[in-house]
């Protein structure tokens, strides 16, 4: 039984020299390789000057075309919008920002049914797990928002094994080897293509939730900081459901520009939800000439 | 509770250290541990099902008991009776209910005539199937006087409920697992070691393998619409690894733990891809059930020593009912037929007997021969598992017909965002460590074994699943 044990233990052991020897490398060729996604673009920008910057889910991410503002205004723009954002992790890339002195004359900041959900994308929160011991803004984020925010903090590769799927083998191999990503990060904006079945629907919710923390803070942390923001509903089609919920929004934020109707054509849709490439020129025109970018 | 979660390690990890060091000088003691913590691990999914294996014991305990009190062969065949009507009730209500409720009614549908019955909401015991035939055996055994019952209900009772195959078998006999709970348990070194060995690699196969593949077959069978051929090609071979991954992994699980509490548990699969026909498959899959069929209603049918006709009437009843055993659905009917129907042309050539030898390539010849049987048996294993996959059965022509009639290559990049075909480097490095280790129970030997475990604990670690604890597939049968 001892050496049966003894075994078993040099085993046991074995697994936690890799587990700790894969966190490591793991880390490390997050922290030095190229950015692959959002959150490592932002964390890599250092003393920027923007003179705009987006800020949202993939409501943002595919329809803001940030090189036809560079085009028709000659100012610089990024899209930072990223796949599933919601609120609280809209804040953090505004947290990394500031904390990275990347600089903008005004940021725009999508909010529309993103008001009624009080978690963090599951998407944000694995592009954020390599950098959860080396970065204070992100382990405070996920401090306050992750249930396993222990074992991903202290146990080892605990974090790349649960969220395989998007921080694990096949993205660190790609990260290892440089592999390009489909989007131009610097530039961020990601067109969709296709147009959407004309009789597809999209449902918003019911009824909109009383309070939004993480509005409130983005909006604290604005003021604090100084830092101009444009609060915007980005477009919907026209087939949408309870629309109603951004009427309810626009007297909660009166500072809120409403775009959900002004794109109409069904042409320039992807699904409901999301303009495609065309859509997106569209509106990011619209956007130029209202706001005289 | 899974074998690959840390809920379950925590669980092993207590009853090992009561068993080997509280207990081990009481053998009473250890069968009632390891009674206790079967019965914990089975109501870990659903308490209430507990009773059904506790009536299954105690009837199946009374009635062995009585068919050896007895010499009377009307009584003793009476009582067979009962205890079948009991389990296969059982099984036949949980299991098989709706089916026949919903067949029934579509089957008068189908003839215009509307009738009001409903089907019930009955949630299937997790392992109904493997502890009813284990049980089975044990009375089917003492009316045929291959054995004699048990005097202790309590080494019974672990035998029909011990946990490592309680709920996807190795489905035992009580011929071979019984006395082991009755005789004295004395700690091996090499037993328990190579019970870690055969578990790691158990893991391997199904957090790695089987985990990995299922990922993609979930969306190519969801989608096969718009899939390519090549992908839906791709989907059939991934599911074959998905399944054999799964069920022969946790087998291996099963029999690792086993040993490591003392106890050996019948071998259940004999790397059944490199089968160089049919015959040999099922010779080398589910050994365990395989062999059950044989015994308990091939044999006695009549089995091949009878007239050609009724050979292969009894080769039809055999895979059918294999096919319908493993759920109600006509897809598993469809997957036993085209098993049988493999198999007709080698019974009818006189032909599902030879193979029976180790695989040998030592010409050649013999190595082509050979590889284009293997692959071959492969091909065709894989088509019948898309009736097995499938939700039913459109389902499965659907996917059957696309695949042999869309005829493009594309290798398309899937929602889950891989190609449908990157799996395949993973796919083939574990063929290829099968295939140099087939005359073993697992790779873990030889000079470099520390190496390889080490390799293998890596691509574990790597290369595992663990963002979602997929259920082993076998739960559901």
């Amino acid at each position: 039984m001892k050496q049966f044990l003894k075994k078993v233990g040099f085993y046991g052991l074995l697994v936690v020299i890799l587990l700790f020897v894969l966190d490591m490398i793991y880390t490390q060729v997050y922290k030095n390789s190229a950015p692959r996604n959002k959150v490592q673009y932002a964390l890599s920008l250092e003393n920027e000057n923007f003179d705009y910057i987006f800020l949202g889910s993939s409501r943002v991410e595919n329809t803001i075309v940030t090189s036809e503002i560079e085009k028709a205004t000659g100012k610089k723009a990024i899209n930072l919008g990223n796949q599933q954002s919601k609120l609280n992790d809209i804040l953090l890339f505004l947290k990394i920002l500031e904390y990275k002195k990347v600089k903008a004359d005004t940021i725009f900041i999508q909010v529309d049914y993103n008001y009624n959900i009080l978690k963090n994308s599951d998407i944000i929160k694995s592009q954020t797990l390599p950098y959860i011991r080396s970065n204070p803004l992100i382990k405070s984020y996920l401090k306050e928002s992750d249930s396993t925010f222990l074992k991903n903090y202290y146990l080892p590769f605990y974090r790349y094994a649960t969220n395989d799927y998007k921080i694990g083998f096949r993205e660190i191999f790609s990260s290892a080897i440089g592999k390009k990503v489909s989007m131009d990060l610097s530039d961020g904006y990601l067109p969709l293509y296709g147009r959407m079945q004309p009789d597809r629907i999209s449902t918003l919710p019911d009824k909109l939730i009383e309070n939004n923390p993480a509005f409130d803070e983005i909006k604290s942390f604005c003021s604090t900081n100084n830092i101009k923001v444009l609060f915007f509903c980005a477009p919907f089609c026209e087939n949408v459901k309870g629309v109603e919920l951004i009427e309810e929004l626009k007297i909660k934020i009166p500072e809120l520009y409403d775009f959900s109707d002004v794109i109409t054509d069904v042409k320039n849709y992807q699904d409901c939800n999301h303009l495609n490439n065309a859509g997106a020129i569209e509106f990011t025109k619209f956007l130029i000439d209202t706001f005289r970018l | 509770m899974l074998f690959n979660t840390f809920t379950f390690f925590v669980f092993f990890v207590i009853v090992f250290f009561v068993y080997w060091f509280l207990l081990k000088k009481n053998r009473i003691y250890q069968n009632i541990l390891l009674l206790i913590a079967s019965y914990i691990f089975y109501g870990w999914w659903d308490w209430r099902f507990l009773s059904l294996i506790v009536i299954s014991t105690i009837v199946d305990f009374a009635i062995g008991k009585l068919i050896f009190s007895t010499t009377d062969k009307k009584r003793r065949k009476a009582l067979l009776m009962v205890s079948l009507l009991v389990n296969l009730g059982f099984l036949g209500f949980f299991k098989y209910y709706n089916f026949f409720i919903e067949n029934w009614i579509q089957a008068w549908e189908t003839l215009g005539v509307s009738i009001n019955l409903s089907s019930l909401n009955i949630i299937l015991p997790v392992g109904i199937s493997f502890y009813t035939f284990q049980t089975l055996s044990y009375t089917i055994d003492i009316y045929r006087k291959k054995i004699k019952p048990t005097n202790s209900v309590l080494s019974f009772a672990t035998f029909v409920a011990f946990f490592p195959q309680l709920v996807a078998g190795p489905i035992e006999r009580a011929q071979h697992l019984l006395p082991q709970f009755l005789s004295k348990r004395k700690f091996s070194y090499k037993h328990a070691m190579s019970g870690v060995h055969i578990f790691i690699w158990g893991l391997f196969k199904k957090v790695v393998i089987a985990d990995t593949c299922a990922t993609y077959v979930n969306v190519i069978f969801e989608n096969y619409e718009t899939m390519s051929s090549l992908s839906l090609v791709l989907g059939a071979v991934y599911f074959a690894f998905q399944i054999y991954g799964d069920f022969s992994g946790y087998s291996d699980m099963a029999i690792g733990l086993a040993r490591m509490l003392g106890f050996d548990l019948m071998q259940n699969f004999r790397y059944p891809y490199f089968a160089r026909d049919i015959a040999e498959f099922w010779r080398r899959w589910h050994i365990s059930l395989t062999t059950w069929f044989r015994d308990y209603l091939y044999i006695p049918l009549g089995g091949s020593r009878t007239t050609k006709m009724l050979q292969i009437r009894n080769v039809f009843i055999i895979f059918l009912v294999s096919g319908f055993w493993h759920g109600a659905n006509w897809t598993f009917i469809a997957w036993g037929f085209l098993n049988a129907l493999y198999f007709l042309p080698l019974l009818l050539l006189k032909k599902n007997r030879i193979n029976r030898d180790d695989i040998t390539m030592n010409s050649f010849k013999n190595w082509i021969n050979t590889t284009f049987k293997i692959f071959i048996t492969f091909s065709i294993t894989s088509l019948a598992w898309v009736f097995f996959r499938a939700n039913d059965i459109q389902h499965a022509f659907g996917y059957l017909k696309r695949m042999l009639s869309e005829l493009s290559l594309n290798i398309q990049f899937l929602s889950i965002e891989r190609y449908a075909i990157e799996l395949i480097g993973i796919l083939v490095l574990f063929v290829v460590i099968e295939w140099f280790h087939k005359k073993s129970e697992h790779p873990f030997v030889g000079k470099y074994y520390m190496a390889k475990i080490t390799f293998v604990l890596f691509l574990i670690i790597t290369l595992g699943v663990f963002s979602s604890h997929e259920d082993f597939i076998y739960f559901q049968f």
